[in-house]
Formats: C-alpha cells, sequence, structure tokens
C-alpha cells in the first residue's frame, strides 16, 4: 500500500500535540485548585511548584513499601475497574468492551501508522525490521487479529449497550447523550476501519493469511462478489478511519470524554488515598 | 429559595483532587437511586449527578480552552441559581458515595462546594440567621449559652455542682439539640443515669460547652467554624479527661475526624468515643446489668455514626444484648441507610423536602413491624418521631441510651 508518509506524521504529529496539550491544559486546571496542606507556607503555590510537589509524591510512592498495593490498585481499579463489576455484571461488560476496546484499537492503529510511514513505498520486505514486519500490514497475524478482536468488543459493547438502553425502565440510569454519541462514532470507525481492513485483504492478501482477520475477511467476502474494485479504496478507508480516530482521540481531554482519560486515574489514587487515611486512622 | 448572589464561584477554592474528581466523574447515574434528596423530590436538578455535570460545567466555562473560544464564557444566574439550590438541598448523608465506580468523595466535595457559594455570596439567606445565632450565642437554637444545661433540673439527685467539675476523667459532649430542644431532653438525661449507674466519674462543660461548629460548616462558614473547634479542644483539655463521649452523631464525627484533619495547631488529649461505644465498653465490663425487655426493635444508623464514621457493630451488639428483644434490621442498614430527613441544615431550607425523606424512613420502619424504632442521633429521633405520627403508626421513636436506661432500671416500655 503506497501512502505519503508525509501525510501520516503530520496526521500523527498534530493528533498527538492536541491530545497532549489538551492532558497537561486539563492538568493544569486542576493545579489551579488549593491543596490538602494549603496552610503550610512552605509549599510552592505556583502550578508549576504543585505539579513537582505531586510528581514528587507519585514516585516517592512507587519506590516505597506501597509499591505492592500501588501495582494491585491499578490492576483492580485501573485495568479491572472492580467497582463497576462489583454493581453490575452487565455494565461491566458494556464498559470494559468499549473501553478496552477503544484502548487497544487506538493503540494498534497508531503502531500501525507509525510502522506503515516508516516503511519505504509501503512495501514490508522480509528483510525489514521485526517492528514494521509485525505492525507494518494487515498480513502479520499479531496485528491483524489485535485490530479485529479490539473492533469486535468495541461493537459488542455498543450493542449490549443498545439492547441495555431499551430494557431500561429508568433511562435517567443510562448514560448521557454524550457518552452515547461518542458509541456511535467509535463504531462509526470501526465500521471504516473494517471496510479498511476487508478492501486491504482483499487487494493485497492471499485468502489462506485472511483468516486472522474474520471481520474484513468476511466483508472482503462480500464486497468481492458485489463487484467493487479495490484499485484506491484501502487508502482512501485508511485515511478516514485513521482521520476520525485521532480526531476523536485527540478531543478526549478537551470535554465530557476526559473521564475516559482521567477515571481510572482518579480511581486508583482514591482508592490508594482512603487505604492510607484508614490505616492512619487505625494507627491512631 | 432566596438566594443572595453576588460575584462569580471561586472554583479555585476546590482541592486539586477535587477538580480532577469533577474531570473523572463519568456521570454513569448510579448514585441517583441512592441519593436521598433527590428520592425525596424527585427532582433530577439536585441529584448528585447533575451537579457534578454543572460543576464541570462552571470548570469548563471558566477554564476550558474549547468553551474560551467556541462557547460562552461565563455561566448565567440562572445556572449558578441552579447550583445553589441543589447544593444547599442536601442532606450531606454521603450515600451516594457508597456505589461510587471511581472512589470520588462527594460529601467533601458538596462541604467545599457549599464554602465556595458562601465565599461567592450565592446561599439562601436563612442561613446568615443561623451563623448570626451561632456567632452570637455559641449554639444553635434561640437562646443564650447559659441555658445549656437547663435540661438537667429533672436528674433525681442532682449534684450541687450540676456535673461541671474543674476535673474528671470523663467528659460528656451534651451537643446544641439534646441541650436546647425539649422534644429530646431524655436522651441526656438517660446518658447521665447510665453514667451515674455505672459509677463512671464524668462531668459536662456547661455554659463552655460550644456547638461543634457542623452546622457552620455543613453551610459553608469553615472560617467561623474553626473558632469553635478550637474553643471546645482547649475546655475538654484542660480538665483532663481520658475520654470525652457525645451522644450527637455529627459531634462526634466532628471530634473524631474533621477537628483531627483541619490542623487546628491544638491537639485533643483525650479519646474521643460515641455514648453507644462507652456504654458498650462499660456493659462488657459488667459494670452495668441489662434486664429483659419483651420489645421487637429495628436500628437506624445515623448517617454521621453510620456511613461516616464506621460505627456499625457496638449499637447492634447492644440491642441484642439485652434479654428478650428481638432485633429487626431495616431493609436498608449499615452503608446503604437512607437519611432520616434531619441532615445538612436541610430543614432549614427546604422543610418540604425533609419531610418528604423523613416519610420514606417512616414507612421503612412500618414496614419492619417492630415495637420500637432505636437509633443514636437526637435529630433523627425527632424527625422520625415526627413522620411515624404522620403516618399513624404506633410505633416509638427513641435513642438506644433510652431503651438501655429502661432494661437497667427493669422497667418495662
Amino acid at each position: 500500500m503506497e501512502l505519503n508518509t508525509i501525510s501520516l506524521w503530520v496526521i500523527l504529529g498534530v493528533s498527538v500535540f492536541i491530545f497532549f496539550f489538551g492532558f497537561f491544559y486539563r492538568i493544569s486546571i486542576w493545579l489551579r485548585g488549593e491543596e490538602e496542606n494549603k496552610d503550610d507556607k512552605s509549599l510552592k503555590k505556583s502550578r508549576l511548584g504543585k505539579f513537582f510537589r505531586y510528581l514528587g509524591v507519585f514516585f516517592k510512592g512507587i519506590f516505597s513499601r506501597r509499591f505492592a498495593g500501588i501495582v494491585r490498585s491499578f490492576f483492580m481499579d485501573g485495568i479491572v475497574h472492580r467497582n463497576l463489576f462489583k454493581d453490575s455484571i452487565l455494565k461491566w461488560f458494556i464498559h470494559i468492551f468499549m473501553f478496552w476496546g477503544l484502548s487497544v484499537f487506538t493503540l494498534m492503529t497508531i503502531l500501525h501508522v507509525i510502522a506503515i510511514a516508516l516503511t519505504p513505498n509501503g512495501a514490508v520486505l522480509d528483510s525489514a525490521g521485526w517492528y514494521i514486519r509485525v505492525f507494518g500490514t494487515l498480513e502479520n497475524n499479531f496485528t491483524a487479529m489485535l485490530l479485529d478482536l479490539s473492533k469486535f468488543a468495541i461493537l459488542g459493547g455498543a450493542f449490549i449497550a443498545i439492547l441495555r438502553f431499551f430494557f431500561l425502565k429508568k433511562k435517567l440510569k443510562s448514560v448521557e447523550l454524550k457518552d452515547k454519541s461518542a458509541g456511535v462514532i467509535i463504531s462509526i470507525i470501526v465500521v471504516f476501519s473494517f471496510f479498511y481492513e476487508a478492501s486491504f485483504l482483499a487487494k493485497f492478501v492471499p485468502l489462506g493469511k485472511a483468516v486472522f482477520a474474520p471481520g474484513g475477511f468476511i466483508l472482503s467476502r462480500i464486497l468481492f462478489y458485489l463487484g467493487i474494485k479495490w484499485i484506491f479504496l484501502p487508502e482512501l478507508f485508511f485515511y478516514i478511519y485513521i482521520v476520525l480516530l485521532f480526531l476523536f482521540v485527540s478531543y478526549i481531554p478537551y470535554g465530557k470524554y476526559s473521564h475516559m482519560v482521567f477515571g481510572s486515574i482518579v480511581a486508583v489514587s482514591n482508592k490508594l488515598g482512603s487505604e492510607q487515611k484508614n490505616k492512619k486512622e487505625t494507627k491512631d | 429559595m432566596s438566594v443572595k448572589m453576588s460575584n462569580e464561584m471561586k472554583l479555585d477554592k476546590f482541592t486539586v483532587k477535587q477538580l480532577a474528581e469533577i474531570d473523572a466523574c463519568t456521570r454513569c447515574g448510579n448514585c441517583l437511586d441512592l441519593c436521598s434528596a433527590y428520592i425525596g423530590s424527585s427532582d433530577v436538578s439536585i441529584s448528585p449527578k447533575k451537579k457534578m455535570e454543572k460543576l464541570k460545567k462552571a470548570v469548563d466555562a471558566r477554564y476550558n480552552i474549547f468553551y474560551r473560544l467556541f462557547r460562552k464564557k461565563k455561566l448565567s444566574e440562572k445556572d449558578l441559581e441552579a447550583i445553589s439550590k441543589a447544593a444547599f438541598d442536601c442532606t450531606m448523608c454521603s450515600r451516594c458515595e457508597v456505589n461510587c465506580h471511581i472512589n470520588i468523595k462527594l460529601k467533601d466535595m458538596w462541604l467545599k462546594l457549599r464554602e465556595i457559594l458562601v465565599d461567592s455570596g450565592k446561599y439562601p439567606e436563612i442561613l446568615d440567621m443561623m451563623r448570626t445565632r451561632l456567632i452570637n450565642s455559641h449554639n444553635v437554637s434561640f437562646d443564650t449559652n447559659e441555658g445549656r444545661t437547663n435540661w438537667i433540673q429533672q436528674i433525681p439527685d442532682l449534684p450541687e455542682n450540676r456535673y461541671i467539675k474543674e476535673k474528671t476523667d470523663v467528659i460528656y459532649f451534651v451537643g446544641c439539640v439534646s441541650s436546647f430542644s425539649p422534644r429530646v431532653f431524655k436522651i441526656p438525661r438517660s446518658i447521665i443515669q447510665i453514667l451515674n449507674a455505672a459509677n463512671v466519674d464524668f462531668g459536662l462543660l456547661g455554659d463552655e460547652e460550644w456547638c461543634c461548629g457542623f452546622p457552620l460548616l455543613s453551610s459553608g462558614f469553615k472560617e467561623d467554624f474553626i473558632d469553635f473547634a478550637k474553643h471546645n479542644i482547649e475546655k475538654v483539655n484542660k480538665t483532663g479527661a481520658r475520654y470525652l463521649i457525645t451522644s450527637c452523631p455529627s459531634c462526634y464525627h466532628m471530634w473524631k475526624h474533621t477537628y483531627a484533619e483541619l490542623k487546628l495547631g491544638i491537639k485533643a488529649e483525650f479519646e474521643i468515643l460515641h455514648v453507644v461505644q462507652y456504654i458498650y465498653k462499660i456493659v462488657k465490663e459488667g459494670k452495668l446489668i441489662l434486664k429483659p425487655l419483651d420489645l421487637k426493635v429495628t436500628y437506624h444508623d445515623p448517617c454521621d455514626l453510620g456511613r461516616n464514621s464506621d460505627v456499625y457493630d457496638e449499637p447492634r451488639n447492644l440491642i441484642e444484648m439485652i434479654p428478650g428483644v428481638k432485633f429487626v434490621e431495616l431493609e436498608n442498614n449499615r452503608k446503604l441507610a437512607t437519611c432520616c430527613g434531619g441532615g445538612g441544615n436541610i430543614e432549614a431550607v427546604d422543610k418540604q423536602l425533609s419531610e418528604n425523606i423523613a416519610q420514606i424512613k417512616a414507612r421503612e420502619i412500618i414496614k419492619t413491624g417492630v415495637d420500637i424504632a432505636v437509633t443514636l442521633c437526637q435529630q433523627c429521633v425527632r424527625t422520625i418521631q415526627q413522620a411515624l405520627k404522620k403516618e399513624n403508626s404506633k410505633i416509638k421513636a427513641m435513642d438506644l441510651t433510652e431503651l438501655i436506661l429502661e432494661s437497667i432500671s427493669g422497667a418495662q416500655i
């Protein structure tokens, strides 16, 4: 697949910049707040001062006896999201499918885009480095499968969410319109990605190899029988899919969707905070 | 609700952690079914979910680059009034945080929000009256603080010092409602009789006892609250007491947790217990003998004693130690206990809402088919009593200490 590598670097670079600008801008908003021990006059009040102090607290925590507790909490609250599991298994499934689906899908897309941008003329040769051979093409089983599974997870989560919404008596307990719209946007991106995959497989990959990307493979067969010509479609779908995905991801820190990034961070930090407070109170 | 309005909200008074929590809230709506104020009013605009949404909007309107570029930069007066109404139509029961997936400390958030609204002059005017009363007379009633021990008159064999001693082993911090509300005078009287029966060396602070400051703190007047906290700690330290006991859960929570967390520059040199913990201790030591009572009893967990202070077992153990008493749990108990409607100064701000919440509690009690509903809070006793009366129920609401007194004196209710 021949793509303009400069355009890929530009799209990726701009998206990463917008995302991290938003991320740190958000953090800079938090740092306007008071500190718990605000009466301590020795502490610097500037936002930068606070930022480095919190960074210090974080690393002090990591390199302390609390390390095991931090790892446990990171796993249980940041990855498994145990509170949600305890509350409702159905909601947990929807959430885990969408959250981890999107996370893996985004990460794999970034790695895929970088690998393609690094590939001269878009040709992945056997002599290329392992990174390009793994992530540079959908012919690689690992990349094809992970991309496909993550997309199925997203669509599955969205489907269960729709069913739940129709059966939910109290609609107020459903997620907000903004979150529903996020579900729709992500699903549209996933569909474009499937079309990219399908057209790619139809154009480049022999049948036997396509088995690791079942979604794209089935779609490619359907489109093949419809008699669609594949000459430019993989490139077109690829650009639509990555531009939409990167636009969506870079908007995350700026609006309601910021909980997708900050929810887990706050859950872990609050859990560790209350555990430490309980320990202190028991000691007192 | 008449609300004072002036300048913008000082959002930077939220802590760094709270501003992060506002961003992190997924607004999943888990808190909706738990919010006493929402259940009592069916008004979603005062629910925790909507409050978080409004706060996010307020923070975004002030700081978010997208809002500043493309949307309106300031919240309208209507938005601000809605935030104020939602903030003060809250019982501060903290039930909303029980099931939060990301462990947001919502009660702390609501307290800080009230503080910010007070700072910005956006709060119900009636709270000004309460503040003035507290600052002038150091209690929540309309009386002067000299009347703090008027309830003591009915105590049999009252000593000349009226239990006001310079040095003592245990200080009983009575609290404003018990001291000034005749309807619940029975509670401190029972406690004194129980302590006497167990030969405990105890004393009262008399008019040196000031309000614990909870009404000020929960209304957002944090600066005034600090003076009250300092005064009380100083006075109890002077008595050389080993224990401070309180019968009011809010006083207990203030003493046990809030005073300690605020770093006031003065340390409490005594152990802080709720009366129930102290009575449980002396019953276990064999200093009190509980006699049989043939009753079916349920127990309501006061928010500040249960959810906010984790005291769940002692009251249940004590009830079950009374021979003949059959204990029945309420449908919503322990961490999930519903509010009685008397918390968070809501009675002053929105009486109807307070009554609605109490009504829900009363119906839950009636379902159990008990003879008596006990609790450990004079405010809960008051609101539940009124609500049960409205429901034409014969169930009596009383403090657990009253039941203990009946048991040790062998009387039959």
